[in-house]
């Protein structure tokens, strides 16, 4: 990951630092986050402020707070965002496989019932092995990273943006073979989410593309 | 090809986000008899395991007296130091909560504890709550009880709405998990 951040020409040890620094923020912030969402079940128990059971993490609050702490970070640093993201992405290429593997480890996200070959007996019936799907089709991804980026001729924030369009498509058609754990108007939430980020993720990558030096490369060429 | 996958950016994320859509619409859930609630197991979503055990100075009681009761399962033992830790907020809870008709069931792990032992902690600490004896290890087997303590928040519907493994659970997070098993 450290020469992948110098290929990027990002220091790895600023690398290092924002991930350190984001992880404790986090964790932190997920803390706050919590309270700040129930405040009157700590009437009389402070010290449970204090408590190290993880349960008492919020996860989407702990998220924000540490990207905002790393967008900060970076930000005082004066090193360009987009091209921070690029050298984060190895980093990512390798958790989200890992973070697919423990779910099938802990047996949670698990599959519809199927009568497949390869299907897995969990929780009373056979079922799509969905954590696996999902493992092998984020090591695709990994994979590209680590022969070819960064991809020359595209502009900063490219590499992490296509990963993440990437990511969020194999986990919008997988989800349709797993038992759905929330829903929206019927709909599995995992699937209009990804939707949501892909949606997000191309108006974003198509807005990096219009940056004058392609677009003058792409137009001369053809 | 590059120049052309360029040129038309536009149109080929339109095609392909109109794709997506076509896809999360064609694999909208439908229920089915595999669907967790109509199974048990040991699981967020799924049914709540059966057990039918002896409580401690007492007759018996199984899932079927608790049937349209939210409940909390804490499987615990007297040795285990966080168990200790946590029991005084679950008594706190359960005067706090008695009129709410949650109920909270401590099963102690008794095939690796002693009764003799369980008696003196549960006078130690003035427990009121139900205090079953799970002798031949089933009940921990049958919930997947691979860690002390392990607690269970069980809706009325006998659906298991969370598990926390490992302790001590806090009062806030009692009162947090009871409130929410309150309102559904």
């Amino acid at each position: 990951m450290d020469k992948k951040a110098k290929a990027f020409t990002i220091d790895s040890e600023l690398l290092d630092k924002a991930l350190l620094i984001g992880t404790i923020s986090a964790i932190f912030g997920a803390r706050f986050s919590y309270i700040i969402s129930y405040p009157s079940a700590f009437k009389g128990d402070i010290s449970s402020i204090f408590s190290l059971n993880t349960a008492l993490l919020d996860p989407a609050g702990g998220f924000v707070i540490g990207f905002i702490s790393v967008f900060l970070l970076v930000s005082r640093q004066k090193i360009e965002f987009w091209n921070f993201l690029d050298s984060l992405t190895p980093f990512l290429g390798v958790f989200i496989p890992a973070y697919f593997l423990s779910r099938f480890a802990s047996g949670s996200g698990f599959g519809l019932a199927t009568n497949l070959p390869w299907g897995i007996y969990l929780w009373g019936t056979t079922r799509h092995p969905v954590q696996l799907y999902l493992t092998f089709l984020s090591l695709i991804p990994l994979a590209i990273i680590l022969l070819y980026a960064p991809a020359k001729k595209l502009p900063s924030g490219s590499t992490f943006l296509i990963f993440t369009i990437f990511t969020s498509s194999y986990i919008l058609f997988i989800a349709a073979f797993q038992v759905p754990n929330s829903l929206i108007a019927g709909f599995r939430f995992e699937q209009i989410a990804s939707w949501i980020i892909i949606l997000i993720s191309l108006i974003l990558l198509n807005s990096r593309m219009r940056t004058p030096a392609l677009k003058d490369h792409y137009e001369t060429q053809g | 090809m590059k120049t052309y996958l360029m040129k038309f950016r536009i149109p080929i994320s339109i095609c392909y986000l109109a794709v997506c859509i076509a896809w999360i619409w064609f694999t909208k859930p439908v229920p089915d008899s595999t669907d967790p609630s109509a199974i048990e197991a040991a699981q967020i979503g799924f049914k709540a395991p059966y057990f039918n055990l002896p409580v401690l100075d007492a007759q018996e009681i199984s899932t079927t007296d608790l049937k349209g009761k939210a409940f909390i399962l804490n499987f615990w033992a007297s040795w285990c130091p966080p168990c200790k830790a946590e029991m005084p907020d679950f008594q706190h809870a359960f005067e706090e909560y008695s009129n709410s008709g949650i109920q909270i069931i401590a099963v102690n792990a008794t095939n690796q504890d002693s009764v003799v032992d369980v008696s003196l902690f549960v006078n130690q600490y003035g427990l009121t709550f139900p205090i079953i004896l799970d002798q031949d290890g089933s009940a921990s087997r049958d919930y997947s009880v691979h860690s002390l303590p392990t607690t269970y928040f069980i809706d009325e519907n006998g659906i298991i709405k969370d598990i926390v493994i490992g302790g001590p659970i806090p009062l806030s997070l009692l009162r947090i998990q009871i409130d929410q098993l309150i309102m559904e």
